[in-house]
């Protein structure tokens, strides 16, 4: 399991989420935007690049795309049921699996 | 079609295209998803077998009880204790007799004391593995041509669903409870859209295996016919090794095997998973170790090889590895994604899962074909061919899973010297998905459903108490020796009955939920929404 590369997923998807006007509102409703979305997107589309990183430094290249896209899709639907269900949760958990990142990779360390 | 809009077309292909095979899809993926854990689906279905712990000794152990079980074999093969299967399974052949991958004699060891261990008669999980792509009952070949049509409809039904609802990368994480068809469309869409990737890669990657089957005049050309030796380029497969000239054979003492393994473990981080030895106990007896899983796709099945001499222990070669072409290693790298057998747990959990979120989504599907004509039926009065979707809709999305589930029950409650008690398993599957059948079409369509589900959960949740009250059980083995494969079955049982149960539970009638939470107009499986 590569915890980094499915919070870095999760995070990627979640910015990815709050650059779409839908997916904001659910979140912070009727409050301006802080962040433009086509920043939030580029942003996202960075992270979910990163993501593939650990998977493939772990697996090779082969199984580390194969593996990276299973969490791809376990991320999708965390943020799925959290924007449906608990939007007031997604931007705490922005924040917990952002910081989880670092941390996860000091106690971790990077050597696998 | 002439007169409708390129998406109009889309939606039509998708919509008939996916009802027509939709029912089948459904079955190919489940048991895809299930055939994923095959090994592990075996074993679970030996509950004799369950105790079993590997042993670093193992090795050793097991040669010694080939040694008094089969001391004039020719050959004999030794598939180690590994991370899927507790237990070491051994294959003797004797002499003279022909080398094939299921000929011989075959026992169970227990991992640890290298005993033979107990095994009913059972198809295990290869009965759910050969259904997935051959069904049963017919024809191997016409049905292979059956479900290779069927994924090429799947393969269809993606694109011209992508296209149909091409808002679903817009509203990409949306899904809106309670509102009826509105519900079951962003549960399609959100369940497609989530696993696209793994949808894709699976379709196209079942195809791809099928092909060579379907499709052979291309290799045939190319191979004057020989379709063997194309896959024995593709797959590197060695010719089953011609037994040895009886002429100078003198008898020898086998080497120890323990250093031979601690040798190859040395240089194999994933360990060593098999050890043939040929012409066991002769001056001519030869150690060959084989690797636990390759490390990339691109070389399916190339694992390293060792060779040792059998008497003195000496290295005699290890053969460098080719590296394959890039045709063999795009087909590899496609075939092993979609067999997996390459995987470690975590990769094939993900796997699971997307084949999970498969069924799901074609189910979801079917369900909202019904949805979606319900106002209509409600105004003009029911038809035979709405009741017949909304039945095989009942008996294929629940009745497939209590097949399975009678499947495994059977498994446990056959009496294990029975006469032919593998085939009476698979005949309670078969039993059991008619009279889903049969009932689905007498009861009211939401009755049904209900019924099914609890029926589901029922049987799911029971069998690992069954197993807790006959005594030992695979949740006993996982705490008092820490062996998991078995108990990891078990959990999967009671988290499918967990589902089974909240889907009775979203069924209720709506005057009971309108107690709980603010009325909502549901209109789901006729009046339900998940």
């Amino acid at each position: 399991m590569n915890w980094t590369s499915l919070a870095l997923a999760f995070c990627g998807l979640t910015l990815l989420a709050l650059g779409m006007a839908r997916h904001h509102e659910q979140v912070f409703g009727d409050r301006p935007a802080l962040v433009r979305p086509a920043v939030l997107a580029v942003f996202g589309w960075l992270l979910l690049i990163v993501s593939t990183l650990p998977p493939i430094a772990r697996h090779g290249t082969s199984i580390g795309l194969a593996v990276w896209a299973g969490e791809l899709t376990l991320a999708a639907l965390a943020v799925l049921l959290l924007h449906t269900y608990a939007p007031r949760f997604v931007p705490p958990l922005l924040a917990a699996a952002a910081l989880s990142v670092p941390a996860w990779l000091l106690i971790a360390g990077w050597s696998r | 079609m002439n007169g409708l809009g390129f998406r109009q077309a889309n939606s039509w292909l998708h919509t008939w295209s996916g009802l027509l095979l939709g029912w089948l899809l459904y079955a190919v993926f489940v048991t895809g998803a299930l055939s994923f854990f095959r090994d592990e689906i075996s074993f679970w279905m030996q509950p004799a077998q369950h105790a079993s712990v590997a042993h670093a000794e193992a090795p050793q152990r097991a040669v010694d009880t080939m040694q008094a079980m089969a001391p004039d074999a020719s050959l004999w093969s030794i598939t180690l204790p590994g991370p899927r299967n507790p237990t070491t399974q051994v294959r003797w052949f004797e002499q003279g007799e022909r080398r094939s991958k299921f000929g011989g004699q075959s026992a169970v060891l227990d991992g640890t004391t290298a005993q033979p261990l107990q095994e009913r008669a059972s198809r295990g999980g290869d009965f759910l593995y050969r259904f997935h792509f051959e069904l049963y009952g017919m024809p191997r070949i016409l049905a292979r041509w059956i479900v290779g049509i069927a994924t090429m409809m799947m393969l269809v039904a993606i694109i011209s669903g992508v296209i149909t609802h091409k808002k679903i990368f817009v509203d990409f994480f949306t899904f809106r409870p309670r509102k009826g068809q509105r519900s079951w469309m962003d549960v399609h869409n959100a369940l497609a859209v989530l696993a696209l990737p793994f949808h894709f890669m699976i379709t196209y990657s079942g195809l791809l295996l099928l092909m060579f089957m379907l499709m052979p005049w291309g290799v045939d050309s190319a191979y004057g016919g020989d379709r063997q030796a194309f896959f024995s380029e593709r797959g590197n497969r060695t010719a089953a090794s011609a037994p040895a000239p009886a002429a100078d054979k003198t008898p020898a003492a086998l080497t120890a095997i323990g250093p031979l393994v601690r040798q190859a473990q040395a240089k194999w981080p994933n360990g060593v998973e098999q050890i043939t030895v040929t012409d066991p106990g002769t001056n001519l007896a030869t150690v060959e170790l084989r690797e636990r899983g390759a490390g990339s796709l691109l070389d399916r099945g190339r694992s390293g090889r060792m060779l040792f001499d059998g008497a003195s222990g000496a290295l005699l070669e290890s053969p460098e590895q080719a590296r394959p072409d890039a045709f063999s290693a795009i087909y590899n790298v496609f075939s092993s994604l979609h067999l997996l057998r390459f995987a470690d747990t975590w990769l094939r959990w993900l796997f699971f899962i997307g084949g999970v979120l498969g069924s799901a989504m074609v189910a979801s599907g079917m369900v909202l074909w019904v949805v979606k004509r319900l106002p209509q039926r409600r105004k003009q009065g029911s038809h035979l061919g709405h009741r017949l979707v909304e039945s095989l809709n009942v008996a294929s999305i629940a009745g497939l899973p209590i097949a399975i589930a009678a499947y495994f029950w059977a498994n446990r409650l056959l009496p294990v010297p029975m006469q032919a008690r593998a085939d009476w398993e698979i005949n309670a599957f078969f039993i059991a998905w008619l009279a889903c059948l049969a009932h689905a079409c007498f009861r009211p369509h939401r009755k049904a459903w209900k019924e099914q589900l609890g029926a589901l959960a029922l049987l799911l949740a029971l069998l690992p108490l069954h197993d807790l009250l006959r005594g030992g059980g695979s949740l006993l083995a996982a705490v008092s020796h820490g062996s998991w494969v078995a108990a990891g079955m078990d959990f999967a049982l009671l988290a499918f009955a967990a589902l089974s149960a909240a889907g009775v539970y979203f069924l209720r009638p709506a005057q009971a939920k309108a107690g709980k939470r603010a009325p909502a107009p549901a209109e789901g499986i006729e009046g339900v929404s998940p």
